[in-house]
């Protein structure tokens, strides 16, 4: 199968500031969460893989070829950008109408998918009126309309939840769920983990230009045994439990908030088979027990720490 | 190309621009509405004797080609993709399966060809509301080169648009007075440089002026030479060549450029 996007050694400089670091990386096809702080590349990433800018150094492959100026590559690729931008005298249909056409559709193909990609992000019920008289979530579904409407097998989705409401947000992740489900290949960016967590659990981690890490999130936190694992406890004896626990191996710091016992651990899996055992020999009733590490949060919190 | 096409008349059509030009082409109808029923300029039987005649066609010629259509290419050939770049929409053009030489030529010929048909029709209304100086001869004269004006100027100020986007109207108006005004009239080689030169000459070629024989035989031979010394088809050769060279320097410049359009990294 062909990888969906290859980078080697990818740089690109926007005069002396740095977009894109050396990046190197092979996505195979799939959902994909790009994800990293506003500034991180991940914009320059993306309009590297829509050939809207070339690498200053590397080369990148999009669905195996060059995506630099290649419209037939485009007719494959639904790209979604960040920005707020439209024709803003076009009504919603006439624009993922107008922007089928230039993906090559025919006139009546074009009408009839515009009118399925706009039902289908939801819009359908506003798309005749002018996109001047929008709100910024009917702005955002029908900018995601007009990358679905020509069918690509690729979906290039930058900050897509930006500006939606709670339940948009809510039905947007879904549908990025079922393209994925459907087969599609969509890489989607965000600065905020929790809506790429709940699209998909393949991350890239991208800070400062650099991809940080790549993978699910429990090969992320593997890859990072070295920083200990946060481990929360909720319990009505928190002190005893500390006072067995900090003297395990493998133990790095115990600490305690009210009946919050905060474990910090390299052995992680050691913990969580002896922790029934220890709070059962000192009669501690645990109410919660939860690892802050497999929050994206936390891991994206070590990896930009390290790479600080 | 029909989308983008369609487009682009939506944009020029529904643009506050077109007010702009509104306005711009107002004035000329205003201008003859004024001297038609001033009792102003009456147009004699004798060609001997009709210098009104040519006054007042060298007023169409000195409203439309030489002026109106300069500033109407400017206000709207500046801004044909630097508009885009501005809106930030150039990404949904870029980003699909239509190579950037498309994109720019169905921008321009549409544009051009809005230009062409408004600026036309106001300079015809102007023509006979005037009282039709010489004929249809140089009704004809007049509106084959009043729309070549406005595809060449436009063509001319998209690429001055991709050069310098953020001062292209100022830059484009300083060209307009600097070579389309004063560069064009110096009767020396440098004026052949020129866009207006060859418009120049071609109007005076297409529309013949019925001249007295001393005044023709005078200017033939001390004035057209510097001022409209090209021929019908040099001048037809030299204003296409100018269009298309500028438009494919412009297509060069969009396929080799890159677009950044990013409001962060």
């Amino acid at each position: 199968m062909e990888p969906l996007l290859s980078c080697r050694s990818v740089t690109k400089l926007y005069g002396v500031v740095i977009g894109v670091n050396d990046l190197t990386l092979e996505l195979e096809p799939g959902v994909h969460g790009l994800l990293g702080p506003n500034g991180a590349g991940k914009s320059t990433l993306l309009k590297l893989i829509t050939g809207q800018l070339r690498p200053t150094e590397g080369a990148i492959r999009v669905l195996g070829q060059d995506p630099w100026n290649n419209p037939s590559l485009l007719r494959r690729v639904g790209y979604c950008p960040e920005h707020d931008a439209f024709w803003k005298f076009l009504s919603g249909y006439q624009f993922v109408a107008t922007l089928a056409r230039l993906s090559g559709l025919g006139r009546a193909e074009a009408a009839r998918e515009s009118e399925r990609a706009l039902a289908r992000v939801g819009a359908a019920d506003y798309m005749h009126r002018p996109i001047s008289s929008y709100s910024k979530g009917m702005r955002q579904r029908t900018k995601l309309a007009q990358a679905l409407v020509h069918d690509p097998d690729l979906l290039i989705l930058d900050e897509p939840l930006s500006g939606t409401d709670p339940v948009g947000r809510h039905e947007l992740m879904d549908l990025v769920g079922e393209l994925g489900a459907e087969g599609k290949s969509v890489l989607v960016s965000s600065h905020v983990m929790h809506e790429v967590q709940a699209m998909t659990e393949r991350f890239l981690l991208i800070f400062g230009g650099r991809v940080l890490a790549a993978g699910d999130v429990h090969e992320i936190r593997a890859l990072l045994y070295d920083i200990p694992h946060r481990i929360r406890v909720v319990c009505d004896r928190p002190r005893e439990l500390a006072g067995h626990l900090a003297a395990r191996p493998g133990v790095d710091g115990v600490s305690i908030e009210g009946e919050e016992l905060r474990i910090e651990t390299r052995e992680p899996r050691d913990l969580f088979a002896l922790l029934p055992e220890i709070a059962q020999r000192v009669g501690a009733r645990v109410r919660e027990l939860a690892s802050e590490d497999e929050s994206l949060d936390a891991v994206f919190e070590y990896l930009v720490g390290d790479g600080r | 190309m029909s989308a983008l096409f369609a487009l682009s008349l939506r944009q020029i059509l529904g643009g506050r621009k077109l007010w702009i030009l509104a306005a711009f082409l107002a004035l000329p109808l205003l201008l003859s509405v004024a001297i038609r029923f001033a009792g102003g300029v009456e147009f004699a039987e004798d060609p001997n004797v009709d210098i009104e005649g040519l006054a007042m066609s060298a007023f169409l010629y000195l409203m439309y080609p030489q002026s109106l259509c300069i500033l109407a290419a400017l206000l709207f050939g500046a801004s044909l993709l630097a508009g885009e770049i501005e809106d930030k929409t150039l990404t949904y053009l870029f980003t699909r399966a239509v190579p950037r030489w498309k994109v720019l030529g169905g921008k321009y010929i549409a544009t051009a060809g809005v230009l062409a048909v408004l600026t036309v029709a106001s300079m015809s209304m102007a023509f006979f509301i005037s009282g039709r100086p010489f004929g249809l001869r140089v009704w004809w004269a007049l509106s084959v080169v009043t729309a070549l004006a406005c595809f060449t100027y436009t063509a001319v100020f998209a690429l001055l648009g991709l050069l310098v986007p953020r001062r292209a109207i100022p830059a484009g108006l300083i060209f307009a007075v600097v070579v389309e005004g004063l560069l064009s009239t110096v009767p020396a080689l440098v004026n052949e440089l020129t866009v207006g030169y060859y418009l120049r000459s071609l109007a005076w070629r297409l529309a013949d002026p019925p001249l007295p024989t001393s005044i023709r035989a005078d200017f033939e031979r001390n004035v057209a030479p510097l001022f409209v010394g090209a021929s019908t088809s040099t001048a037809l050769f030299a204003l296409g060549g100018i269009a298309v060279g500028t438009l494919a320097v412009s297509a060069l410049l969009i396929h080799r450029r890159e677009w950044p359009l990013t409001e962060g990294v």
